[in-house]
């Protein structure tokens, strides 16, 4: 047996080489690639050129791209407020339910389940100005006098796909945030209340403090995922109207798809990973700061 | 002072957490709820005004449509093929990734580990343009391939980094009586570790399925023939320029959740454990 004269740390490294070999295949040319690309300029129409860091300041300077960003920024902030909004109260529930919590804890997973392109033609649909069921409830119970076109509006369709991305997030948050709750000691609770605490002494004093990085490792994820993700806007509105939902990634499928300018996609990717290494890099600090 | 104790009496009610369900459940099942009765009418009821909320003639007609006169059954078999070929790879390779770098060190395995972690930093819509530029320089656009190197991209680091969890709970000292009793580095991978991690990988295995079936941009950019679509991207069969068939849609947007929701009746537990392993450690 040859195979057992290798020593251990030989042995490690055969092993992981397929898996060494997939990353640098699979991740680090595809970088390299990237970073090369936007150099470049690259379309259909122009020879391709190298030309430093022109695309970068191009879009530095281009006010598409700046208020892509802005707009970036508001639905991922606006998406993970949302998502924690509704995933606290709902792991506090269920840290507290004992008879069909797991059945509860099941149910709430289900939108976690929905692909994100789904979640938009549901919203869609619920948010529909003729037929759909949202307004139907608005206008029954007297909030609004008649129908709103809110896929037609950029401030309420930045809500819609704030909603509809949220919605598939809120399971995720949910089950970390219930994992840092239940790591929490119940003799803390008790001796709390006997010295008279309420549940907001208990909440900010205990229950935060404790559960801190499960709940920031669940916000930086979610932060991330919907900072990056844009099958929602994609299925909900296209980016619009008016560009009022257009964020940097589909700028960066227009760059690709519609206008074929790999170049400027390129630069618009770099500036998307950059953002989101700073997002983490953010919570990291305050993860690792303790 | 007092409304804020009353608040607080209110919160520690033992009926609160139940009330607060309620109002998330209907929050986060209603959009499902509302997305199942409309495939279950007809197209003039789905489009009627007021819309009614159980259907009046429950109909399967959107589901006969939907899988005997148009390409969907063609799209789930592809979403399926996508996401077992991927899953079976990046699960795979990942296992014998992750038992050589928790459990066999060497100068330089904490770096491959942090590396895979770092990966899930970039994000993937970044690298659309990279993939999409090396996969016609291939010849591999349009192809069942290039949606699976893509998805294999997608799930492999993730996959990496929730078996890690699980492979450091696995106690060291049974490898090592098992290496005493004369197996094999690889046999004691296969009959101590893999058994009794075997609902870890099972999770593993899920969530990389779940992750091929609901990715949309990639076989969006690089498919663009119906026989080779997944469900997601296929979903745009039923919007029109002029009409959204909404019975339709929402009929495909059921089959399309069906494989998730199902995994979460059945597995519901490990999946949880897995997602947690993955991100919660850290």
């Amino acid at each position: 047996m040859k195979m057992r004269n290798i020593p251990d740390s030989k042995f490690g490294m055969l092993l992981s080489l397929p898996g060494l070999f997939l990353l640098v295949l699979w991740v680090g040319i595809p970088l390299l690639i990237l970073i090369s690309v936007s150099f470049l300029r690259f379309n259909v129409l122009e020879p391709t050129q190298f030309i430093g860091f022109d695309n970068y300041i191009h879009l530095f300077k281009d006010r598409v791209f700046r208020n892509a960003l802005l707009r970036t920024i508001t639905f991922f902030a606006g998406s993970t407020l949302l998502t924690f909004l509704l995933a606290y109260p709902t792991a506090w529930s269920l840290s507290r339910i004992r008879k069909g919590g797991t059945t509860l804890r099941t149910l709430v997973m289900f939108p976690w389940a929905v692909p994100l392109i789904v979640s938009g033609f549901i919203w869609g649909w619920m948010f529909n100005a003729a037929y759909g069921v949202i307004n139907h409830l608005f206008v029954t119970i007297g909030l609004f006098e008649s129908n709103i076109n809110f896929i037609g509006q950029s401030g309420t369709a930045m809500l819609a796909v704030v909603i509809a991305d949220a919605w598939t997030r809120v399971p995720f948050m949910t089950i970390l945030t219930l994992a840092g709750l239940e790591a929490i000691s119940r003799t803390l609770y008790e001796s709390a209340d006997m010295d008279g605490a309420d549940i907001f002494q208990k909440t900010r004093y205990i229950t935060l403090p404790l559960a801190k990085g499960p709940i920031l490792t669940g916000l930086l994820i979610t932060s991330v995922f919907s900072f990056r993700t844009i099958d929602a806007i994609f299925s909900l509105t296209k980016g619009g109207p008016a560009r009022g939902t257009y964020v940097l990634g589909m700028l960066n499928l227009d760059y690709i798809y519609n206008y074929i300018e790999f170049g400027r996609a390129a630069a618009v990717s770099v500036y998307l990973a950059l953002i989101c290494l700073l997002i983490a890099a953010v919570y990291i600090y305050f993860l690792l700061k303790e | 002072m007092t409304v804020r104790r009353g608040l607080s009496n209110i919160f520690e009610h033992k009926a609160t957490p139940y009330v607060i369900m309620a109002v998330v459940l209907i929050l986060l099942l209603g959009p499902i709820y509302w997305t199942l009765i409309t495939s279950l009418k007809t197209l003039p009821e789905a489009i009627k005004w007021p819309p009614s909320y159980i259907p009046q003639d429950f109909t399967l007609e959107a589901y006969k449509e939907v899988l005997g006169r148009s390409p969907v059954p063609k799209f789930l078999l592809n979403s399926i093929i996508y996401a077992l070929v991927t899953t079976t790879i990046v699960t795979t390779a990942a296992v014998f990734t992750t038992y050589a770098l928790t459990r066999y060190k060497y100068r330089g395995s904490n770096m491959v580990l942090l590396s895979f972690l770092f990966i899930r930093l970039i994000p993937p819509i970044s690298l659309l343009l990279p993939f999409y530029l090396i996969l016609r320089q291939l010849g591999l656009i349009n192809t069942r391939a290039s949606v699976i190197i893509y998805t294999i991209y997608l799930t492999y680091p993730l996959a990496v980094w929730m078996l890690k969890s699980f492979f450091d709970q696995f106690p060291q000292d049974l490898i090592d009586a098992a290496l005493i009793d004369g197996a094999s580095r690889l046999g004691a991978l296969f009959r101590v570790v893999l058994p009794v991690i075997a609902n870890g990988i099972a999770a593993v295995a899920i969530i990389a399925f779940l992750w091929t079936w609901i990715e949309f941009l990639a076989p969006f950019l690089f498919l663009n023939t119906d026989d080779l679509k997944p469900i997601t991207v296929g979903l745009y069969y039923f919007v029109g320029d002029e009409t959204t068939y909404w019975n339709s849609l929402t009929a495909g947007a059921i089959l399309a959740i069906i494989p998730g929701i199902a995994f979460f009746m059945f597995a519901q537990r490990y999946i949880v454990s897995g997602l947690t392993a993955g991100f919660g450690k850290e």
